[in-house]
């Protein structure tokens, strides 16, 4: 019986901070693939697992083409060699909900996995798979991808829980944890993996990867997540949205139809609250007010229903204290609660302190 | 310390720090000892702390980290800055810290795209901006 432990050394301690951060940036990472090291630690989770050695390795570019590979292994070798994987886990995954997406990228990356996952042939075991291979299995695929992403292992994106277990692997280390070793070597090389009896399918890490300053996923203007072949997930400081509304192309209607309030709130931070009070025709709360401490400027406050935000709010309009490059003032939306029933008071919660000490404000830059 | 008014220009060469090309080098910054803010930061007059006891570093103080390293509010040397011990949740505390200016000293808070603050002697509390969501949260500027 292993001796339990209550407290860690000041050593271990201090090896905390610096094994969060090594398993942060493996699951952040966008370097190419280490293909040799994942392959490697790959069949050495097979060894571990007492299973024979896979004969084919197949790399491909991204989740979406290792999810369609792997249901193509899956659904056609079934009969003569059981898929599925070494390990199963309950992950932290940094990509969620990728099968929604099956439905958007799935006609054009097929022939592009087929092409890959084609090479396959050449391996004696799998000369049967591409006889058996039908344009009504291919319709039947959508649902049967979902499968073979819940039946991934994550690479990279296993950080959040191998990295938990790796410390008590080579820090403290406990007996048992050894057995990760080769689920970790193929972490830290590449992303998403298909471990199968006779054949493994390795991907590729993303090419790029945005995040907030609080490290949600997220980039304004383009895809946060990018693979090389073209999948790609759109998000709005953590909230996943369809590329359409990233690209701007949702107006007032088309946010409002939004069912998903997460969405519809991203929606209108897209395209600012300024341009959506005028666009939704907000109702607007009291008097236009002078902006304390930036003068020749007004605050405004507007209701917003609760059918926008799922409860009754209100947006205060401001102009920025400090030009644009051009000379221009942005201005944008503060939100606050219906308490706020001027646009003073608006702009005090938000700081915290009362209307009339926001109103001695003497410099708003 | 000597009469502390300075154009942007003068601040960038007197800290080292950069602001955007399109800010008025010739520009004087404001010494102000009265309430101020700077994009999602507020600097308050607070007479009734105990004043700061941590001298500002050579290389400032970001009191508002920004996305990767920009955007970032710095409070630069002059005076003194202690740090608030940040609440969780709902809990959570706008206030960052509290910033103590000597007599005929300047501290200047400076942001790529907000430039210079000039804050004249006294004691302040310096806290960040909350928006209404589903839940409470930080303004991101």
């Amino acid at each position: 019986m292993a001796e339990k432990i209550t407290e860690l050394t000041p050593e271990q301690e201090a090896a905390l901070e610096p094994h969060r951060d090594m398993w942060l940036a493996i699951g952040l990472s966008t370097e190419r693939a280490d293909r040799a090291e994942a392959e490697a630690g790959a069949r050495e989770a097979y060894t571990i697992a007492g299973l024979d050695q896979p004969e084919a390795v197949i790399w491909l570019d991204s989740p979406m083409e290792g999810a369609i590979g792997a249901w193509m292994l899956a659904s056609n070798l079934a009969e003569e060699a059981a898929a599925g994987t070494v390990v199963t886990d309950d992950t932290v995954g940094l990509i969620s909900n990728v099968e929604e997406d099956c439905d958007e990228r799935y006609p054009g990356v097929w022939e592009r996995v087929m092409a890959v996952i084609g090479k396959g042939k050449d391996y004696p075991t799998f000369s049967p798979v591409w006889a058996g291979m039908t344009e009504s299995a291919r319709n039947g695929a959508k649902s049967a991808i979902r499968e073979q992403v819940r039946s991934a292992a994550y690479g990279q994106h296993d950080a959040g829980w191998l990295s938990f277990n790796d410390y008590f692997r080579v820090v403290v280390p406990v007996e048992g944890t050894e057995k990760l070793s080769g689920l970790i070597r193929v972490a830290k090389s590449c992303g998403w993996w298909w471990p199968f009896d006779r054949a493994i399918i390795l991907t590729e890490r993303p090419v790029a990867l945005h995040l907030d300053p609080q490290q949600r996923l997220h980039k304004a203007d383009g895809p946060a997540i990018e693979y090389a072949d073209g999948f790609a997930l759109y998000s709005w400081h953590g909230t996943r949205v369809p590329a359409e509304m990233i690209r701007g192309e949702w107006d007032t209607t088309r946010i409002l139809q939004e069912p998903n309030a997460e969405i519809r709130r991203s929606a209108i931070e897209k395209m600012g609250w300024e341009e959506f009070v005028v666009k939704a025709e907000l109702a607007q709360v009291g008097e236009v007010m002078d902006d304390p401490g930036n003068p020749g400027y007004t605050i405004t406050l507007y209701d917003v229903p609760a059918v926008i935000y799922d409860e009754p709010i209100r947006v205060l309009i401001c102009t920025n204290g400090t030009p644009e490059r051009g000379g221009t003032r942005r201005k944008f939306g503060l939100t606050c609660p219906v308490e706020c029933s001027t646009p003073i008071e608006a702009a005090a919660w938000g700081y915290d302190v009362s209307p009339e000490v926001y109103a001695t404000l003497q410099r708003r830059a | 310390m000597q009469n502390n008014t300075l154009t942007i220009g003068e601040a960038i060469t007197r800290f080292g720090v950069q602001v955007d090309e399109h800010l008025s080098r010739e520009a004087t910054i404001p010494v102000l000892t009265g309430c101020q803010a700077q994009g999602d930061t507020l600097i308050l007059p607070a007479p009734d702390r105990a004043p700061a006891t941590t001298p500002i570093p050579a290389m400032g103080v970001p009191v508002v980290k920004g996305e990767v390293g920009g955007n970032t509010h710095l409070l630069l040397p002059g005076g003194f800055f202690d740090a608030a011990l940040l609440g969780q949740g709902e809990d959570v505390s706008l206030v960052l810290g509290v910033l103590t200016v000597p007599q005929g000293s300047v501290v200047y808070q400076a942001h790529p795209e907000h430039g210079f603050l000039g804050i004249g002697p006294g004691n302040f509390t310096v806290s960040r901006q909350r928006e209404q969501s589903d839940v409470i949260r930080l303004v991101q500027d």
